[in-house]
């Protein structure tokens, strides 16, 4: 113990010994240059801070609000730019809103003869969303198309033939085979049903001749809101109002999106082609 | 990245009117006056500590600048965490070693053992003294012979002579034991003054 503590007494004075001599001798320091460039960096510094915690751009200041309304205006960019999307909102809106069902009644009222109002456009859009669900609904989209199509051919045939009422009958046993067959869920199917018993209501050609259209459409992948007869009536329309050139222009988009209408069999052929032949002749 | 805080060894480290702790605070404030006091006290040692170390005077320089420019860049971040003394020495020990050991052996000298002294070590020959500068000479002789010393002791015996600090604070700054930091004081000491009684046996300290 006596050892250690002499040991760490000659230490210290060892210590205090060279820490003189050290202390002594001339000590080295920085050159100016040195000293005016560390201090002229922490003037830089403290100015630096302070900007820093005094300025702050409005970007940052506003990140969150900016960052929302640019997310806004893309999504709504995008609804604008893209027509498709516009139409697949259309009609699962058209399909959720209740008051289609007021369109059904619509179609009721409405007479043989195309008019030129929303109403049957209304009702063809009706009679598509129908279309669309059916299809929407099945597991095998070729085999209900062929089913569907089967359907509308037998109801369109009968009906020439047979009275309203045996139509409306079969067109409601081959629409709730479809739907039957279709493994959807029983709350869609049972809409979808109910839907179907107010389409057995329809008794006329122009009816059955729309829900054909709209399947002809809905199984072309496009979901169109525009059928022949609303088309004819507006072609109707232009030349009432002697507005030729739109005519014309309209004649020419008829042709492209109904080619069925040049067709001498159907129902419409023989008012189309008397519009084509006064334009044509003009 | 240089560490803003160290794990503070007394919990109750309050800063005091004027000292290095508070003239940092009031340097992070946007007073550079404070810095200027800092740096006015502190520059020799850590000056010294650099240019001890390193035979390339342009290298010491270098990361002595280094170093004051992490403690300017670090100061928004400050917290008084610890002395501010071991705060600047460990930035300075880390460049030291990230920039010299990582490359070389220290001073390119070859390392003793900690165990090791200067027993069998002579002066240099260009330090044998001229009798009219006498001064010059002890000075010249204390410079050689911390010179020869190795890195680790070398560190340590700066560390304590320059700045006063204790084996507990050095042990913190370099990060090994306060057994082991012990041993490289004691063993640098015992060194210096065995190195310096080789060059002038006639002498006495």
């Amino acid at each position: 113990m006596n050892q250690q503590q002499d040991h760490d007494a000659e230490f210290t004075a060892l210590q205090t010994e060279i820490k003189d001599a050290y202390h002594q001798q001339p000590l080295e320091q920085p050159s100016a240059e040195l000293d005016e460039a560390i201090l002229a960096k922490a003037r830089s510094g403290a100015n630096v801070t302070k900007v820093s915690s005094t300025k702050k751009s409005i970007w940052q200041r506003n990140a969150w609000v900016y960052s929302s309304a640019a997310s806004v205006l893309l999504v709504a960019g995008l609804f604008i730019l893209n027509p498709s999307l516009q139409k697949h909102l259309g009609t699962d809106s058209e399909q959720s809103v209740p008051a289609q069902q007021s369109s059904f009644k619509q179609v009721k009222s409405t007479s043989d003869v195309p008019k030129v109002t929303e109403s049957p456009v209304e009702d063809a859009t009706a009679a598509e969303s129908i279309a669309v669900q059916g299809l929407s609904m099945s597991s095998a989209p070729m085999n209900s198309e062929r089913v569907n199509r089967d359907v509308v051919s037998e109801a369109s045939d009968n009906n020439r033939s047979d009275s309203n009422g045996t139509i409306e009958s079969q067109m409601a046993d081959k629409s709730s085979a479809v739907m039957s067959a279709a493994p959807a869920p029983a709350k869609v199917n049972a809409e979808v049903q109910k839907k179907a018993l107010e389409l057995q209501s329809r008794s006329h050609d122009k009816e059955v001749q729309q829900v054909k259209q709209s399947f002809n459409g809905s199984l072309k992948g496009d979901i169109e809101l525009d059928t022949a007869d609303v088309a004819l009536a507006r072609l109707k329309v232009l030349m009432a109002d002697n507005k030729l050139i739109q005519a014309e222009r309209y004649m020419i988009t008829i042709d492209q999106r109904f080619p069925e209408l040049s067709d001498p069999s159907h129902p419409l052929y023989e008012q189309y082609h008397k519009i084509v032949l006064q334009l044509t002749s003009q | 990245m240089v560490p803003t805080s160290i794990h503070p060894k007394d919990e109750s480290l309050i800063p005091q009117v004027g000292s290095d702790e508070q003239l940092m605070l009031d340097y992070q404030a946007g007073d550079v006056r404070a810095f200027e006091a800092l740096y006015l006290k502190h520059k020799g040692p850590l000056y010294r500590y650099f240019v001890r170390q390193l035979h390339d005077q342009q290298l010491a320089e270098d990361l002595y600048q280094d170093t004051w420019g992490k403690v300017i860049n670090a100061a928004k971040q400050y917290q008084v965490t610890a002395k501010f003394t071991t705060w600047l020495y460990k930035i300075a020990h880390n460049l030291l070693i990230d920039h010299v050991r990582a490359v070389k052996p220290l001073d390119k000298v070859t390392p003793l053992g900690e165990d090791e002294t200067m027993d069998n070590l002579q002066a240099d020959d260009q330090a044998s003294p001229e009798p009219q500068v006498e001064q010059q000479q002890q000075a010249d002789m204390m410079k050689g012979c911390i010179a020869k010393l190795p890195a680790v002791q070398k560190e340590a015996f700066l560390l304590n002579i320059e700045m006063g600090m204790t084996a507990a604070m050095i042990s913190d700054i370099a990060n090994v034991t306060l057994e082991a930091t012990k041993s490289r004081i004691r063993y640098a000491y015992q060194s210096i003054k065995q190195c310096i009684a080789n060059q002038r046996p006639e002498t006495t300290l």
